[in-house]
């Protein structure tokens, strides 16, 4: 892990605790370089692109979009519930989401 | 609610004697016989790239966001070329599956030296041209890895990982995630290598670099 520590205070976007894990999601779904996700991102979120590594404001908006914070937080999403959210927002599939959706037998 | 992604080394030695089926290559080529270690990759890759269809079949439909093949082409090219097999299937079974391919080395092993995939022969390829290859095979994230040359300095070896890893961002359509640890993409070569020189590493790679991830 010292090695990922590193990394991740060094040159990471911050995960969770930022939009990190949004960011990613875009490379991995749609397979875009960093800044074309960064924008993509920013603009679902509607805040600038630097917003997107900052742990205050992205703290906020992750709160007001219910899209799960680093810990969870009584009345908010964690989890399945927030990757639901996260899928609809960045107007992506995640394949967890839609094996539940399978699983559960409903449409949505 | 973390992207996950499942990680799996394709690991040719398991298939060769006396572990796996085939007659070992690393046996039979020192005996000089290169036809025969050849038929036994040949085979070993075909074993290969059934089995890692069938776990990332399995991984994929038990809801995993991705699959990381890492440490591509350890075993040379008929591991390359087992795993970029294996991700066409996959892509064309599960489009909307993300597939990684890391590198295991800047250079691609002949260890059989004559496979090729789509007419480009595998051996000798370095990661701009890996990149290429694995864009044809449907890959979404690409991890070139360069190795860390240990009689020189960590400054040294942070340029030169810069320098090859810079022309795939430039040039390649795909996200580039180079591998950057324990003696690749100019750290040093440790079990747990030093955080000074790993975050000089890592920054050069973010900041001069321009990668997409780590």
């Amino acid at each position: 892990m010292g090695m990922a520590i590193t990394h991740s205070i060094a040159s990471g976007m911050g995960g969770v605790r930022t939009a990190g894990d949004l960011v990613g999601r875009m490379q991995m779904t749609r397979g875009m370089k960093i800044r074309e996700a960064k924008e993509y991102v920013a603009g679902k979120l509607r805040v600038s692109v630097a917003d997107l590594s900052d742990p205050v404001v992205m703290a906020e908006v992750r709160g007001d979009l219910d899209l799960g914070r680093i810990r969870s937080i009584p009345k908010f999403s964690k989890g399945i519930d927030a990757k639901f959210r996260i899928a609809e927002l960045l107007g992506i599939e995640i394949n967890c989401v839609k094996l539940f959706k399978k699983r559960v037998g409903r449409g949505f | 609610m973390l992207p996950i992604f499942y990680g799996a080394m394709p690991n040719l030695g398991v298939y060769s004697q006396p572990d796996g089926p085939f007659p070992n290559p690393a046996e039979l080529l020192p005996q000089g016989k290169i036809k025969e270690a050849r038929a036994a990759q040949e085979e070993t890759i075909e074993m290969a790239v059934r089995d890692m269809v069938s776990v990332a079949t399995s991984l994929y439909e038990v809801g995993a966001d991705g699959i990381n093949f890492d440490t591509t082409g350890a075993a040379g090219d008929p591991d390359f070329l087992a795993t970029l097999r294996a991700t066409r299937i996959l892509k064309e079974k599960y489009p909307e599956l993300c597939v990684e391919l890391g590198m295991s080395g800047e250079f691609v092993l002949g260890m059989h030296g004559e496979l090729k995939f789509e007419g480009v022969r595998l051996a000798g390829l370095y990661p701009h041209d890996q990149m290429k290859l694995a864009e044809k095979a449907g890959v979404t994230i690409f991890g070139p890895a360069i190795n860390s040359v240990t009689n020189k300095s960590c400054a040294w070896n942070v340029a030169r990982a810069v320098t090859f890893v810079k022309p795939c961002v430039e040039r390649g359509k795909l996200p580039i995630h180079a591998n950057i640890g324990m003696g690749v993409g100019g750290t040093p070569v440790a079990e747990y290598p030093p955080a000074d020189a790993v975050s000089r590493a890592s920054k050069a790679m973010a900041e001069i670099g321009r990668l997409d991830g780590l």
